[in-house]
């Protein structure tokens, strides 16, 4: 293994970790989007490393060469899992301008505090 | 093996692809409904036709499956189509539900989501069926999370258009969008190692190159993200945490799909990845620890399920909550590996899919009529609604799993299968869910019928599009308790298949 997928390997949980942190830790509800952001990107850099040759070049076929070429199938996959990544950063971005307007906060402790609130009074299902 | 010549296969996920797409365009007034209707109608059919096909031909040669490469380009290179009897049973199920709700839906969408929104609606609701359809099958690993994600995507987007009858559905799709997304990035992760180890995306193809290689770190690390991401789409308890503020709010027509489709199809991709992918002779997969945490989840979820269900303070939330024990049944049927339990589990799939689906269309009545499915304001509904209040009690019993309703066929095989794979305990455990059942559907029986009626105003007509899809699906679980030997069969053979016993 080379350094560079060594280095990448430690980077890539290092990156998962800090935003599964941020998921779990922020009450700010953007933060908790950036956090799950943070950790898809994380797999992202898994899935590039995977795909990564010893002294491979990229994977474009030349003529007459005896190339080692990168495997470039994990890129192709994660341009789909990017797309999917964003879909769901949009979504979310979307949800929480609704909260924004229905709530007046995007901090998820007061969020509950009104829904604990309001059940108490009793008029909602 | 022979692949089909016939194009049937894709267009399972075709037909709701294109409906979706042209939904936004053409779907104006009644014919965003019209639309869904015919789309998941076609769709049933030629779910249903593939279904007898593999039927008739697994007789002949068990293990048969059907086969579609996609763009012509054979697997493992190409993505395949790859339909069984597991998978065409539960797509089956899944456009055959999403035909009965789309039946039952016009008047509720148009109570509950604004006019201008309605075609934006269908489109979603079409392109989540299509997800839904997708994941079942599929032959590659990395098209299920693809599909996975455009069902989530398209689901949450849903359970927010709840935001007109209750705030909540916000908060709820946001929950649920941060959970799903944390689930399907671990599933995600666990493709990647399998990839890393494999070299390759065809499940099939990963199956065989895993039985070559020896059992080793990166294998383990796949299978337990890809449990704990499977576990938190299926909603297995503790990962539930989603579910009941998503089902009660979304609107009252995707509370219904949810229920009866997107957990059942969260358990398929956990069966298929387990005993299609991982498994293999002399693994210790499916025996000792394994079991016993995953049977241990089965067990709190069985237990805490029902008894949450009992202290709900509204109907949809009660039903939620049976949902997660109901779950906790199917996954200990297939946790164990007998042959008779993953029939019970198989069976209790599809019978679940039939009750829920059925109570939670009940529910969407209740919305409809009253506005609201708090219990207090249920109070004497045996006398100012009684059939759909039958309804309910008949649903419950399925629920508990009374003799005569399909809830019990499929609870006698479950138990069958725990006891004789030497499972006293787990079979204890459904044994004691159906007692706790019995109290959350006691609840309902004693709101309903032995207070006093209550005096929230009755709105809005009972259409018969909303009578008919209730009276098939509460139908069906009857009938299919008194006569089950057809869904039996089908459960038994697409167990064996599964499993890669032969009879």
């Amino acid at each position: 293994m080379s350094l560079f997928a060594t280095f990448n390997s430690i980077a890539f949980v290092v990156i998962m970790m800090i935003g599964l942190y941020t998921l779990i830790a922020r009450q700010n509800l953007v933060k908790k989007t950036l956090g799950l952001g943070l950790f898809q990107t994380g797999i992202f850099l898994m899935y590039i490393t995977l795909g990564v040759r010893d002294g491979g070049s990229a994977p474009i076929l030349q003529e007459g060469a005896d190339l080692a070429y990168s495997n470039p199938l994990p890129h192709v996959l994660i341009l789909t899992a990017i797309v999917v990544s964003l879909s769901t950063m949009a979504v979310a971005l979307a949800l929480i301008i609704g909260v924004r307007e229905e709530y007046g906060t995007i901090e998820a402790d007061e969020i509950a505090t009104i829904d604990r609130a309001e059940a108490e009074e009793g008029h909602e299902a | 093996m022979k692949p089909d010549p016939s194009m049937l296969p894709v267009l399972i996920v075709l037909l709701p692809l294109v409906g979706g797409v042209l939904a936004p365009i053409l779907g104006r007034g009644i014919f965003g409904w019209l639309l869904a209707l015919i789309t998941t109608g076609l769709t049933t059919f030629v779910c249903a036709s593939q279904l007898l096909l593999i039927q008739a031909q697994n007789a002949l040669t068990p293990g048969f499956s059907v086969s579609y490469p996609l763009g012509g380009w054979p697997a493992p290179h190409g993505i395949e189509l790859k339909i069984d009897l597991l998978s065409a049973l539960l797509a089956t199920l899944v456009s055959g539900m999403g035909f009965m709700v789309t039946l039952f839906s016009r008047q509720g969408v148009d109570d509950e989501i604004p006019s201008d929104r309605r075609r934006f609606f269908w489109s979603l609701w079409l392109l989540a069926i299509t997800g839904l359809l997708g994941i079942l099958i599929t032959g590659d690993a990395f098209n299920v999370y693809v599909l996975l994600e455009i069902s989530s995507l398209t689901i949450y987007g849903l359970i927010a258009m709840g935001r007109q009858r209750t705030k909540q559905a916000l908060t709820a799709a946001l929950n649920y969008l941060v959970l799903g997304s944390v689930g399907a990035s671990f599933i995600l992760i666990a493709i990647g190692l399998l990839y890393a180890k494999t070299g390759t995306l065809n499940m099939a193809d990963i199956h065989a190159k895993l039985l070559l290689a020896p059992v080793d770190a990166t294998v383990l690390t796949a299978r337990a993200f890809l449990l704990a991401g499977v576990g938190l789409k299926m909603a297995l308890f503790p990962l539930h945490l989603w579910m009941p503020a998503a089902y009660s709010t979304a609107p009252s027509a995707v509370a219904a799909l949810l229920a009866a489709t997107a957990t059942k199809v969260g358990i398929y991709m956990g069966m298929r990845f387990i005993f299609s992918v991982f498994a293999m002779p002399g693994d210790e997969m499916l025996s000792g620890g394994n079991v016993f945490i995953i049977g241990s989840c089965c067990g709190a979820a069985i237990f805490f399920g029902s008894l949450s269900a009992a202290r709900q303070p509204s109907l949809s939330l009660l039903l939620a909550y049976s949902s997660v024990a109901q779950i906790g049944y199917i996954v200990v049927g297939m946790t164990v590996g007998h042959i008779d339990a993953m029939t019970g589990s198989i069976l209790h799939m599809v019978f679940h899919a039939l009750m829920k689906g059925g109570l939670f269309l009940c529910a969407g009545i209740l919305i409809y009529r009253l506005g609201t499915t708090r219990l207090e304001d249920l109070a004497g509904l045996g006398q100012r609604m009684p059939w759909v209040s039958a309804a309910i009690v008949v649903g419950g019993l399925g629920m508990i799993g009374i003799p005569g309703t399909a809830g019990f066929v499929s609870k006698f095989y479950l138990l069958k299968g725990l006891i004789l794979s030497g499972h006293p305990v787990l079979a204890g455990m459904v044994l004691l869910g159906s007692v706790l059942a019995a109290i959350y559907v006691w609840r309902f029986v004693e709101v309903a019928y032995l207070r006093p009626a209550g005096d929230t105003p009755l709105r809005n007509g009972l259409p018969f599009e909303k009578i008919l899809p209730v009276l098939i699906l509460l139908g069906a679980s009857i009938v299919l308790g008194i006569q089950p030997g057809v869904v039996v069969d089908l459960a038994r053979d697409a167990a064996q298949q599964l499993l890669g016993v032969t009879p």
